[in-house]
C-alpha cells in the first residue's frame, strides 16, 4: 500500500468512525473508562 | 452542501412521508403512496451516502444501476422474505437486508410488499410506527454498508476486526449468524447507529436515546454460542464472549479449513494470519505493531486527538492478537522474542496488555450492570445482579404487573420472563438445551 493510499484509507476510516462514535453511548463508555482509571489511581 | 444542510432536507422529506402515512393508509395500487415511499427512501439513502463524505457514487434516478453506483438500492417485489424465512427456519419477516457477496458490488434489498403491508394498517399510531420502522431499517442496513467499508480500509482497530471476524464466521459457519442474530455484534452496532441517526432526523426522542445505550452495551458484552463435537464425538454447545468464540472459529477456518477467499472477505485478518493459512508468530505481530505505531506517531495530516485515537485503536487490536499468540507460544519462540525485543520491553508490553484487558473487563461488567438494572413501569427500581444470587422468585413476584421494563425497554410478561431467563442463563453459562 502506498503512503497516499494509507493516508486516504485512514481519513476515510476516521470519517466512518467519527460520524457514529461521538454520541451519547460513546460518552458513556468514555465515562466508564475514566471512572475505572480514577478508581485505579485511588487504590 | 454541508451535513447540516443535507440533514435539513432529510428532515423535511421524512416529515412529509410520516405525515402522509399517519393520515392515509395505503390502498392497493395507490401510485402516489408508492412513489412517496420509494422517493423518500431513495432520497434518505442518497443523503446519508453523501453525509459519509467518501465521494460514493449513487444515482437517485437509477438506484438499481450497480454498474455505475458504488452501492445499489433494490426494491424487491417478491422473494426477499421467502428467502429469509427459509434461512432462519421460521416465519421471520423483515424490511430488508444488506447483501454483499464480496465479489460483486454490495446492495441493500428492501421488500416492497412487506413495506406496503405495514402501511395498510387501520390504526394510525401503528401505521406511523411502521412507517418509522421502515426508515429505521433503511438506516440499519446502511450501517452494515459502513461496517463493510470499515473492514476494507484495513486500519487496525478492534471494531474493524470484530466486524471482519463476524462477517467471516457468518459466511462460513453454517447457521452461526441465524443462531446468534440477537447478540450479533454487527446487528447491535447497526441498531445503535440507526437509533442515533433516527434521533437526529426525527429530533430528540427518549426511547431512541435509551435504545442507543442498550445496543452499545450489548455490542460490548454479548456472548455467542455454537454447536460442536467434543473429543468423544458428543455434540456440545459452546458459549463465550463474542471475541473468544469468533477468534476460535476464525482460527479454525483459516488454519484448519484453509478457506481460500476468507482474506477477500476479511482482509484485516492478514494482520493476524499469513496468506499461507498459518498464524503469524509473536515476533512478527510485535514487529508489525511497532512499525505501525511508529508510522501512526509520525502522521502529520491529522489533529493530535485523532492520531491518539488511531494509536489507541491499533494497540487494542494488536494486544488481542499478541495475547492469542502467547496462548500457544513455545519455549523456543518465547526465547526468540526475548532475544529480539529484550526482556524489559516484553515485560512492559505484557503489563500494558494486562492493564488494557482489565479496563475492558471492568467496562464490560459495568455495562452489564447498566443493562440489567431492572425497574417496573411505576418506577420502583429493582437492581438485579444476576451473578450474585438474587432469587428468581423475587423477579417472578414483580412480574405480576402487566408491563415490565428492562433498561428502558417495555416487555409483556412472557417476553420479559424470556429475556430475564435468557440473561440469567447466559450469565451462568447455562447452554440452551439445559435451560
Amino acid at each position: 500500500m502506498t503512503k497516499e493510499q494509507a493516508k486516504k484509507n485512514i481519513e476515510n476510516f476516521l470519517k466512518l468512525q467519527e460520524s457514529y462514535y461521538s454520541d451519547e453511548s460513546e460518552k458513556m463508555i468514555e465515562e466508564i473508562y475514566n471512572e475505572i482509571k480514577r478508581k485505579k489511581n485511588v487504590k | 452542501m454541508t451535513i447540516e444542510e443535507r440533514r435539513e432536507i432529510e428532515k423535511k422529506e421524512v416529515k412529509k412521508y410520516l405525515e402522509y402515512f399517519k393520515n392515509n393508509k395505503y390502498e392497493e395500487n395507490n401510485k402516489e403512496a408508492i412513489s412517496l415511499l420509494l422517493n423518500t427512501l431513495t432520497k434518505v439513502f442518497k443523503l446519508e451516502l453523501d453525509n459519509m463524505e467518501l465521494g460514493l457514487k449513487f444515482n437517485e434516478e437509477k438506484p438499481y444501476d450497480i454498474e455505475n453506483n458504488d452501492i445499489g438500492l433494490y426494491f424487491l417485489s417478491q422473494g426477499y422474505n421467502e428467502k429469509e424465512a427459509k434461512r432462519f427456519g421460521d416465519n421471520r419477516r423483515q424490511v430488508g437486508g444488506f447483501v454483499c457477496d464480496f465479489e460483486g458490488k454490495p446492495h441493500i434489498d428492501l421488500d416492497i410488499n412487506y413495506l406496503l403491508e405495514g402501511l395498510k394498517v387501520e390504526d394510525e399510531d401503528i401505521r406511523l410506527e411502521n412507517a418509522q420502522h421502515i426508515l429505521f431499517s433503511l438506516l440499519h442496513e446502511m450501517r452494515h454498508y459502513k461496517q463493510y467499508l470499515m473492514t476494507r480500509y484495513c486500519i487496525s482497530s478492534r471494531e474493524a476486526m470484530t466486524f471482519s471476524k463476524d462477517y467471516a464466521v457468518n459466511c462460513f459457519i453454517n447457521k452461526f449468524y441465524e443462531n446468534n442474530y440477537k447478540d450479533s455484534a454487527i446487528e447491535n452496532d447497526a441498531n445503535e447507529s440507526a437509533s442515533k441517526l433516527f434521533q437526529e432526523i426525527l429530533g430528540e426522542d427518549d426511547f431512541f436515546s435509551q435504545a442507543n445505550t442498550l445496543y452499545k452495551s450489548k455490542f460490548n458484552t454479548s456472548k455467542y454460542r455454537y454447536s460442536a463435537l467434543d473429543e468423544n464425538g458428543k455434540p456440545i454447545n459452546v458459549i463465550g464472549y463474542k471475541e473468544e468464540i469468533t477468534d476460535h472459529l476464525v482460527e479454525f477456518l483459516v488454519c484448519k479449513e484453509k478457506i481460500k477467499n476468507i482474506f477477500d472477505i476479511a482482509p484485516i485478518l492478514l494482520k493476524e494470519y499469513n496468506e499461507d493459512f498459518t498464524r503469524k508468530t509473536t515476533s512478527e505481530v510485535i514487529s508489525n505493531m511497532k512499525s505501525e505505531l511508529n508510522f501512526l506517531s509520525r502522521i502529520d495530516f491529522l489533529e493530535e486527538d485523532k492520531k491518539q485515537k488511531l494509536i489507541r485503536d491499533s494497540k487494542e487490536m494488536y494486544y488481542d492478537i499478541i495475547f492469542r499468540t502467547f496462548e500457544c507460544i513455545t519455549e523456543e519462540e518465547y526465547d526468540k522474542v526475548i532475544r529480539e525485543f529484550g526482556e524489559n520491553e516484553i515485560i512492559e508490553l505484557i503489563e500494558e496488555m494486562i492493564d488494557s484487558f482489565e479496563e475492558r473487563r471492568e467496562m464490560q461488567l459495568d455495562l452489564i450492570n447498566k443493562m440489567f438494572r431492572i425497574r417496573t413501569k411505576t418506577g420502583n427500581i429493582i437492581p438485579v445482579e444476576f451473578a450474585s444470587g438474587k432469587s428468581y422468585k423475587e423477579l417472578l413476584i414483580d412480574s405480576e404487573q402487566e408491563k415490565y421494563q428492562l433498561e428502558d425497554f417495555y416487555y409483556g410478561k412472557e417476553d420479559f420472563l424470556y429475556v430475564i431467563k435468557d440473561c440469567i442463563c447466559r450469565d451462568m453459562d447455562i447452554d440452551e438445551q439445559n435451560r
